[in-house]
């Protein structure tokens, strides 16, 4: 599902991420760690097709980022979905709207958007606030609604960094189980975090830890992915 | 097509968010394009009141004496079907009775009337504001000395040269004015626009993320920034004629005698044009920015 082979970036003189190699099968569920500054937010950015490739090779989904144009990108992003720490929602308009967004830029029909919209809401315990604008719910049901907008579109693989970055712990935790529902459906997820009680709580996840852009360790045999 | 027509209404429905957003900008566009439209109105009616005294060159045509008036009565209808501005004319008797009337009141044409020796004549007046003034006045002239009976054609060296100092002064200053106006008002405009459309920056983003073509974003914010440039233009518009409307006779008075004209439905489309050409070409750079 994800290949990247002797992925390197910089910005200037800077090298943020240094000759990454890791592979992910469907439905694996990878935590990325390391401090701030580590590469983490540059490699998922990679992945979603958000800074253009530099060096090495990286597949995600069927596409190849070495060679996508800026005109396919919304189809990569219609199957690889991100969240972020900051939400990124729209926060004068509604939950619903938020939700909907993705499904809407499709052009999928009224009754399926307002099918799937629905469910995704009350499986997220959101479909009470459906109709309240977003600037006027809690931190933690933003986010959720960030978390329902990626997994509406039934994405193949769910980028998540540091989404649970701006929670309290117990808060965190239930974003976690979400992420967790959707897993289990088989999707492939990548965690960015440095909390260790989310990844303590996660049991079979692939666990990849960068230092100043280079990879440093990881719980599963690289080389052997990458064959 | 059903999406199109979404992205359509999407466009519009974009004029109704950011309320206050909307209207300063579309309230800048106004008064930009007023500000344009007012030099325009300024620049059209001095060049109308220039023109319309100062263009016209005239030549005084002279049948032969004794010719019968049917005949000159018959070329005269036919020098009127020309494309000419006015045409005085004058029988022999009319001629008389106009020297009799210049002359002191005690004057006796008596002699004269019993054997007039005025031909018919003719004052005929062209405007030389279009096409090249030498070539038609040419023209004018040959046509005129080419008509069966006429004698001679007499006109004003020195009034050509005039007008076509006239003309040559209002080409050179008029239109570069326009055209420094057009530009300054596009750039305006444009950059207002452009940061109307910039701050919608964050919007855009996130239609990214999810998805979204970027023919989906941006058609869009194409009809949004369309449609601020025409509802600025056509405010500026109704404003201005509501401006013409009362100063139109401000200068209706001796000697000047200048009614204020409106600018001719040519500039205002082209005004309007612009303005919705600038705005579609606007939220395009702001976009592309991204």
């Amino acid at each position: 599902m994800i290949r990247v082979r002797h992925l390197s970036h910089s910005f200037g003189r800077y090298w943020a991420l240094k000759n990454i190699t890791f592979s992910l099968e469907k439905g694996d569920f990878l935590f990325l760690t390391g401090a701030s500054g580590a590469g983490k937010t540059t490699l998922m950015r990679i992945l979603h097709g958000s800074i253009p490739l530099q060096r090495g090779i990286s597949q995600i989904a069927g596409f190849d980022l070495g060679t996508i144009t800026p005109g396919k990108l919304h189809q990569l992003r219609r199957q690889v979905a991100i969240v972020f720490q900051d939400f990124r929602i729209l926060s004068e308009r509604t939950v619903w709207d938020n939700v909907a967004l993705p499904l809407v830029v499709k052009g999928m029909v009224k009754t399926q958007v307002q099918k799937r919209v629905r469910a995704v809401l009350r499986g997220l315990r959101l479909d009470k606030k459906s109709w309240c604008l977003c600037r006027e719910i809690s931190g933690g049901e933003q986010q959720r609604v960030a978390v329902a907008r990626a997994v509406v579109v039934n994405p193949k693989v769910l980028l998540a960094d540091e989404p649970t970055g701006n929670l309290d712990r117990n808060l965190a935790m239930q974003l976690m189980d979400v992420f967790r529902q959707f897993h289990v459906h088989g999707t492939t997820i990548v965690f960015a975090t440095h909390n260790e009680d989310l990844i303590k709580s996660q049991h079979n996840a692939k666990i990849l830890s960068l230092k100043e852009g280079a990879v440093v360790d990881a719980n599963w045999p690289l080389e052997e992915s990458e064959a | 097509m059903m999406m199109l027509g979404h992205l359509l209404y999407l466009g519009l429905v974009n004029l109704g968010r950011n309320k206050w957003a909307q209207v300063f900008t579309i309230g800048a566009v106004v008064f930009v394009s007023f500000l344009a439209g007012l030099f325009l109105l300024l620049l059209y009616n001095i060049n109308l009141a220039v023109t319309s005294t100062q263009d016209k060159f005239q030549y005084q045509v002279y049948w032969e004496k004794g010719l019968p008036e049917q005949d000159v009565a018959g070329q005269w209808e036919e020098i009127r079907s020309w494309d000419i501005v006015s045409l005085k004319t004058f029988t022999p008797e009319q001629a008389l009775q106009v020297l009799v009337d210049s002359m002191a009141g005690d004057f006796d044409p008596g002699h004269l009337s019993r054997s007039n020796p005025l031909p018919p004549t003719a004052l005929v007046e062209i405007s030389l504001g279009v096409g090249d003034p030498d070539q038609l006045a040419k023209d004018t002239l040959y046509r005129l000395e080419e008509l069966p009976g006429v004698e001679r054609v007499s006109y004003n060296p020195l009034q050509m040269d005039m007008a076509r100092t006239w003309m040559s002064i209002t080409s050179r200053i008029f239109w570069p004015l326009i055209g420094f106006m057009f530009v300054i008002t596009c750039l305006v405009v444009a950059n207002t626009l452009k940061l109307n459309q910039i701050n919608r920056r964050e919007e855009v983003e996130i239609l990214s993320l999810v998805g979204a073509s970027s023919w989906y974003i941006q058609f869009p914010l194409l009809i949004t920034g369309a449609l601020q440039g025409l509802l600025g233009g056509l405010l500026s518009i109704l404003l201005l004629k509501g401006l013409q409307v009362m100063i139109k006779d401000l200068l209706f008075f001796p000697p000047l005698w200048i009614r204020i004209e409106f600018l001719p439905p040519l500039y205002t489309v082209s005004l309007l044009s612009a303005l919705t050409g600038v705005g579609i070409l606007s939220s395009f750079l702001a976009r592309s920015k991204d």
